[in-house]
């Protein structure tokens, strides 16, 4: 009896395969993510839960920065690279002012490299979180997001401790930095690093071997070597395929050949590579950042004192703007956290010796004539900056990969053209090759791990 | 004095390049369109330069190039910051490659080797067409079609040459110079 | 990015009741538009805040969705009211999480004193500083 029916069953399947039709489905996942991602259109061809094709829309968050680095002058280009990856603002600052430099051809001192490249890996730490963090998220892992945020808050109050924001910091200069870092950065930045290591090790053992999260992250969204060096792929993406190329140790910048740190290497190319690259990275960084704050030659020495004379800021400003310049002229101003670290004292250490390019301490502004016209030159419009014409490529490691940036100049105020070569720009270009073949619900730790960030693919 | 990465390039392909310098260490090549997909190939291919990463591509517009217009104010004031007598320019930039309005540029960089090298091609206005290469290198698809939305220059044998930043609807490329910044094609919503 | 840290647990705008954010229009409330517009993108933020249906509110956050911020270019809208009616403005470029906890306050404020016909109450009178 059941041989009967079983068969029968068999014969109805058959004849109903037969008949059933498939088609593919069009499926617009569009520029309104609810994911945290930003905005972006991909448009696939379905096959069942199978993507076929996918055609990806980018452009929604295009805020013309090349058009904007035109108009502005190349100090006031700083807060819209500030803006570009918005996860890793001080490396787009980094860059940017490198690659001026290079162009102006000024060399910055040791202690300016070594504050840069502190607060560049303080930055590629929290842009890391932020990415393994919301990639976390999606897949279902709430809770590693909420630690990531965490430990990114104690590392955002780190940053705004130095620079003042904790987010669009602007604090590079072309020839320096805007300040020095304050006295007591060391405690708060161990602190600071305690609490992330302990954020990175409870993210490690909530997910690194669970099952749910190895199942979806391993095997999906593959890429091999040859094609990302052929869409020019770069960062830990590129590395999660095998291919050991860094730009902090191939083409070292700053002071990065005289630290010491290891660059994790993936093999298989997929997004359970990525996730464990980036997750060593973030220990890498720290390691750099320790290793740089012992080896930073020492900050300056204060003014004394007894013959300098510490005056309010706000004193020494009214004072100079009635003419009365001779009883400040032996002072330092006592300012507040965030201009700590700009007066005269400090300067010689996070500024390169230029009265073209940076603007003199304080003291010398309101103190005494030659630096107020320095500033006043360096500030009015149609003087300022002026690299003299050339054209010049710099490549810094963002935290998505090569950030290379390439200025020319005419001469003028401000700069002829600008153009950032967008890391993730590569890597969404070959979105399609990642996500065919894959099935939809695959699209999902793919995309998280590619960390697209808006600001920088659209610009 | 040029360095042996230019001479690779310029002794091989006598004809194709018209000038080159290493401004602040960067080598580059002036070269002319038609040769462009030979030297790329070349610059991929040959094993003294394994070029396989197309880092970047981008164009210039040099229609304003040394004219910028001086500030009203103060401008007459005759005090410029020059470069510099201190820092001495040995090997000063020689100009815009050409006479023509815009020039692509091409950065390649070799895994191998660890060399990068720059690739300028001039371009005319009223020609504004190059070779594709993206079945050189699979990068260049995206990079290009940012190229023709910005400034407008088509590349012959690109699969999808189609806007990537802006919408559809945008009439001009907005990085040429003389599109002005603030001029809105809003979709949707008053003009300003 | 300031949203995200806003709704995470050091600043947490769960407990002002905003924490679940939606994924769909038609369940939402309160529209937060985070981040510069562009005019690509303008049509589709248009057409998000038609499918929410009523009683809806606008919440422009950051100063490019307030007024454009320093993108006065071809590509940015100047300001969302130009396209969206607005009820709240959350300037900051990006704003700290106090300002868009402040802002939310500001919003549940302003939503309870409003009628339940949609009628607004009168804003409050501004002090005459010129009448000295």
């Amino acid at each position: 009896m059941t041989a009967d029916l079983e068969s029968k069953v068999d014969e109805t399947a058959e004849s109903g395969a037969a008949e059933l039709e498939t088609r593919d489905m069009m499926l617009n996942i569009g520029p309104a993510h609810p994911a945290m991602h930003g905005i972006i259109r991909i448009v696939t061809k379905l096959d069942g839960e199978q993507i076929e094709d996918t055609d990806v829309e980018i452009g929604y968050l295009h805020r013309g920065f090349e058009k904007m680095a035109e108009v502005v002058d190349y100090n006031g280009v700083i807060p819209y690279t500030d803006r570009l990856n918005y996860v890793s603002p001080l490396i787009n600052n980094m860059g940017y002012c490198m690659t001026v430099e290079k162009l102006i051809g000024i060399e910055v001192p040791e202690r300016c490299h070594y504050v840069r490249v502190i607060m560049s890996e303080i930055s590629r730490i929290s842009d890391h979180l932020t990415c393994v963090g919301a990639t976390a998220m999606e897949l279902g892992a709430f809770t590693v997001f909420l630690y990531m945020i965490k430990a990114r808050e104690y590392l955002w109050e780190l940053i705004e401790k130095v620079t003042g924001a904790r987010l669009t910091i602007s604090y590079c200069r072309v020839g320096g930095v805007k300040a020095d870092l304050p006295d007591d950065f060391a405690e708060p930045c161990a602190k600071a690093f305690e609490e992330t290591r302990k954020v990175i090790s409870e993210s490690d053992g909530l997910l690194t071997r669970n099952r749910i999260f190895v199942d979806r992250v391993t095997g999906t969204g593959v890429i091999s070597a040859e094609d990302a060096i052929s869409y020019g792929i770069t960062g830990p993406f590129l590395r999660s395929t095998g291919v050991d190329y860094d730009v902090r140790k191939d083409c070292p910048y700053a002071v990065y050949d005289r630290l010491e740190f290891d660059v994790p290497v993936g093999s298989q190319g997929d997004n359970m590579d990525r996730y464990l690259v980036r997750m060593e990275e973030m220990e890498q960084s720290m390691r750099i950042v320790e290793a740089a704050l012992r080896d930073m030659p020492a900050g300056p020495v204060q003014v004394n004192p007894e013959t300098g004379r510490p005056i309010p800021a706000s004193e020494m400003v009214d004072l100079a703007k009635v003419g009365d310049i001779y009883s400040i002229s032996g002072s330092c101003a006592v300012t507040g956290p965030t201009l700590e670290g700009s007066g005269r004292a400090q300067h010689s250490s996070i500024a390169a010796d230029e009265k073209r390019t940076f603007l003199p301490p304080k003291e010398d502004t309101y103190g005494n004539i030659e630096g107020l016209m320095n500033h006043f030159k360096l500030v009015m419009h149609g003087h300022g900056v002026r690299p003299p014409r050339g054209e010049v490529y710099f490549p810094v490691e963002g935290a998505n990969g090569e950030l290379g940036f390439y200025v020319v100049s005419d001469g003028a105020g401000s700069a002829y053209r600008v153009r950032v070569r967008p890391p993730c720009f590569a890597i969404m270009s070959a979105l399609p090759k990642l996500l065919n073949g894959d099935m939809l619900a695959d699209m999902v730790p793919t995309f998280g791990s590619v960390n697209m960030i808006g600001g920088e693919l659209d610009r | 004095m040029k360095s042996t990465l230019i001479e690779l390039v310029t002794d091989r392909f006598v004809a194709a390049a018209s000038g080159s310098h290493a401004y602040r260490g960067d080598e580059t090549v002036v070269l002319r369109k038609e040769f462009l997909r030979e030297v790329a190939a070349f610059l991929r291919d040959d094993p003294a330069l394994q070029m396989n990463f197309l880092m970047d591509l981008t164009a210039v517009d040099y229609l304003t190039f040394g004219k910028s217009p001086t500030p009203a104010f103060f401008a007459s004031s005759g005090v410029a910051v020059k470069p510099s007598s201190q820092i001495p320019d040995e090997d000063p930039w020689p100009g815009p490659p050409s006479e023509a309005r815009f020039a692509v540029m091409y950065h390649f960089y070799s895994l191998q080797h660890k060399h990068r090298l720059r690739l300028v091609v001039p371009v005319e206005e009223a020609d504004a067409e190059l070779d594709s290469l993206v079945s050189l290198w699979a990068g260049a698809e995206w990079l290009e079609r940012e190229v023709w939305d910005m400034y407008g220059i088509r590349f012959q044998g690109h699969p999808n040459l189609k806007r990537i930043l802006m919408y559809e609807e945008f009439e001009g490329h907005p990085l040429r110079k003389d599109y002005p910044v603030n001029k809105r094609q809003p979709l949707i919503g008053p003009v300003n | 990015m300031e949203y995200m840290a806003t709704a995470c647990s050091h600043y947490d705008v769960d407990r002002f009741g905003a924490g679940l954010p939606r994924f769909s229009p038609r369940q939402a409330d309160v529209l937060f538009v985070v981040g510069t517009i562009s005019h690509k993108m303008a049509p589709v933020l248009e057409r998000i805040h038609d499918q929410m249906s009523e009683p809806k509110w606008v919440v422009a956050f950051g100063v490019c969705t307030c007024t454009g911020g320093f993108y006065d270019n071809y590509a940015t809208v100047m300001g969302i009211d130009t396209i969206l009616p607005v009820d709240v403005y959350i300037p900051g470029c990006p704003p700290r999480p106090e300002m868009v906890l402040d802002g939310l306050m500001k919003l549940q404020d302003k939503i309870q004193d409003q009628h339940t016909s949609g009628r607004r109450a009168e804003p409050e009178p501004r002090p005459d500083v010129l009448a000295k």
